[in-house]
């Protein structure tokens, strides 16, 4: 085969932690997919299309300070600049196309059992996996939002920063909530099949069936918005920025299926990913 | 002073203790804080004796696994020395099982495992840590390249990234995969997945390797080199346990063989052993005219036990027990006019062994 067999030879190195570990899949996950020309140009239109005009005119737009109105109320300048259909649409497509193939490729090659087989449980695995594609989508939900602020703290005119760094803080939250909101769902999809394209195209499409859901049972009950993800999410960012909900929502209600299509997804996965573990 | 290992038997953690010959002394198990009492003679109350002995890697005690209603392993008790040893037995026969229960993926309803010089066998990590797993069917991540591969598996087994580049350059060379290990894995043939499955498995040098079916798929010129790796690696000490049902490459390898069926025990000892066969059983050819040779066959009927006799015009070939003196036999057989053409201790084979460990039987014929 080219190269002469050696001998074998033991190996007494020093051994990592357990951190390091799964530092290593986070790390493998994330370099693969930034290697994805699919991904690359939803990241970067999306980054054109949704965050980089915002960026500009909260630039140039002469404002006192940084506001929770800038961010999710109706400002007269900038919009609501989180509160935006096309940044969901470029969040999901990225999503579908990161968290496809994350579980569902090793289902297809059989590969579990070369992780299990190693001194990793089924939730150092999830989170190995799950870390490397937090990395990708944050680059699209979280990372210009945070430019976004400091932009606008950088050319306020004013001189309450507490209040704007208060806000930036916020939006972090906010930015963080939404990588794990569209993750947790992401990855459930793609555990439940070996078929990527089946997943890619699951998570889009379920998506868009609650929202058709939610808005068609919403003249019976307003409750019923909150059964779309979309409304789900904005609601709660009304929440991290000290907003109330609307009155005809039940709150209750929203807590309930906030911690389910964030939480639900997430048990989901791990009992699956552990059912294979152990072979059943 | 003496100095002995005890394993406590609620938290399985082996301790030293000392104390004087014929002394009893009440100790508490520095994982757990159990307390219990220690005898130097033999053991009493709540901590029992069990050193450990050096010569066995893993110790399976009386493992039950069921799935629902099918019983995966039932009460299998099995002694791993540190050698390469033969996991042998027909297709569901709980091999696999035996595995992933010995990997922790899968918990016995009974039983434990015990890994010598293994402080906690419940700790999944540090276990794992001493594993490496060639499995039989294809698990490699087609869209990587074989060197990213193995590198990744060596992170993933707890090494630095420099030293798992190092060490996956260092074991694909030993496995002969040369510059094809830059090219994405999908185009492998089935020999040189092979190659990279085992590149993984070894690639962290694991102290006990579980080898499903290594040579599956390979050509006769792979199949050779893949044995000749394994031999290789033993040398080093490892205890290396092949799954196979390729009986003549694990008479080949192995030093140790154990057999299963259906979730039971049926067989196990060293290879030697094994194919000894019985003292007094011997292999006969006897060349003569037709009605010579049956009629010495009747003769060494009525003297001896016949296992087998094979009658072809003019040659019989008779596998005969119960042989207490040679001479005697020749003696016999001269007076009958029969020439015998060749006469030795009868060896088994590990084939022989397999199918009559499933006849009920054992190996010898009984």
């Amino acid at each position: 085969m080219g190269i002469d067999r050696i001998k074998y030879r033991p190996w007494n190195g020093e051994k990592s932690s357990h951190f390091r570990r799964v530092y290593a899949i986070s790390r493998k996950i994330f370099f693969q997919k930034m290697k994805s020309k699919g991904i690359l140009a939803i990241l970067i239109i999306g980054i054109i299309l949704v965050h980089a005009f915002p960026i500009l005119f909260g630039a140039v737009i002469p404002h006192e300070e940084l506001t929770a109105e800038m961010m999710v109320g109706d400002n007269v300048l900038i919009g609501s600049y989180l509160k935006n259909g096309l940044s969901i649409i470029f969040i999901l497509l990225l999503v579908s196309v990161a968290c496809s193939d994350l579980i569902a490729q090793d289902l297809n090659d059989k590969s579990f059992v070369l992780y299990f087989s190693r001194p990793i449980k089924t939730l150092d695995y999830l989170t190995g996996k799950m870390g490397g594609v937090i990395g990708v989508i944050s680059i699209l939900t979280l990372v210009p939002l945070i430019v976004f602020c400091l932009v606008m703290i950088g050319t306020q005119t004013g001189d309450d920063y507490g209040s704007s760094l208060n806000i930036l803080g916020k939006t972090i939250i906010a930015g963080i909530l939404t990588t794990v909101f569209f993750i947790s769902y992401g990855v459930m999809i793609s555990s439940l099949t070996k078929k990527k394209t089946y997943a890619g195209v699951g998570i889009f499409i379920s998506f868009f069936v609650l929202t058709t859901i939610g808005s068609f049972f919403t003249t019976f009950d307003q409750n019923w918005s909150l059964v779309s993800p979309t409304n789900l999410l904005f609601y709660s960012y009304d929440m991290i920025y000290g907003f109330d909900l609307p009155t005809d929502l039940n709150p209750n209600i929203f807590g309930v299926l906030f911690v389910c299509i964030l939480f639900i997804p997430l048990v989901v996965t791990y009992f699956q990913v552990y059912r294979i573990e152990v072979g059943k | 002073m003496v100095q002995r290992k005890f394993r406590c038997p609620n938290c399985l953690g082996v301790e030293t203790f000392s104390g004087k010959p014929g002394e009893v002394i009440h100790v508490t198990c520095p994982s757990c804080g159990a307390e219990g009492k220690v005898a130097f003679n033999n053991i009493s109350s709540s901590i029992k004796s069990d050193q450990i002995s050096s010569n066995y890697k893993i110790n399976a005690d009386n493992i039950t696994v069921k799935f629902g209603r099918i019983t995966a392993l039932e009460s299998f008790s099995v002694k791993i020395p540190e050698d390469v040893v033969g996991l042998l037995g027909p297709n569901g026969a709980g091999k696999s099982t035996f595995i992933k229960v010995v990997l922790g993926l899968l918990k016995p309803e009974r039983g434990k495992i015990f890994l010598t010089d293994h402080r906690r066998p419940d700790n999944l990590t540090e276990l794992r840590d001493l594993i490496g797993y060639m499995p039989e069917h294809d698990c490699l991540i087609e869209s990587m390249n074989a060197f990213d591969l193995v590198s990744y598996m060596g992170q993933i087994s707890g090494m630095l990234p420099k030293d798992a580049i190092r060490r996956s350059h260092e074991v694909l060379d030993f496995v002969g995969i040369g510059e094809v290990r830059y090219r994405s894995i999908s185009s492998y043939s089935t020999g040189m997945k092979q190659r990279v499955k085992l590149a993984q498995a070894i690639v962290h040098d694991p102290e006990i390797l579980f080898l499903d079916e290594p040579t599956n798929g390979m050509d006769p010129f792979g199949k050779k080199e893949m044995l000749s790796l394994i031999s290789d690696i033993a040398k080093t000490g490892k205890t290396i346990v092949v799954c196979s049902h390729l009986l003549h490459e694990v008479e080949q390898i192995c030093n140790y063989v154990v057999i299963l069926n259906q979730g039971r025990l049926l067989k196990t000892g060293s290879m030697k052993e094994i194919l000894s066969g019985e003292k007094g059983r011997y292999h006969l050819e006897l060349r003569g005219k037709n009605k010579d040779l049956e009629k010495i066959l009747d003769i060494l009927g009525s003297k001896y036990e016949i296992v087998s006799a094979d009658y072809v015009i003019g040659k019989l070939i008779v596998i005969i027990k119960n042989i207490d003196s040679s001479l005697e036999l020749f003696n016999l057989i001269k007076k009958h006019d029969v020439q015998i053409r060749s006469y030795k201790p009868d060896k088994l084979i590990l084939e022989d062994v397999f199918i009559q460990s499933f006849k009920g039987g054992s190996a010898n014929g009984d």
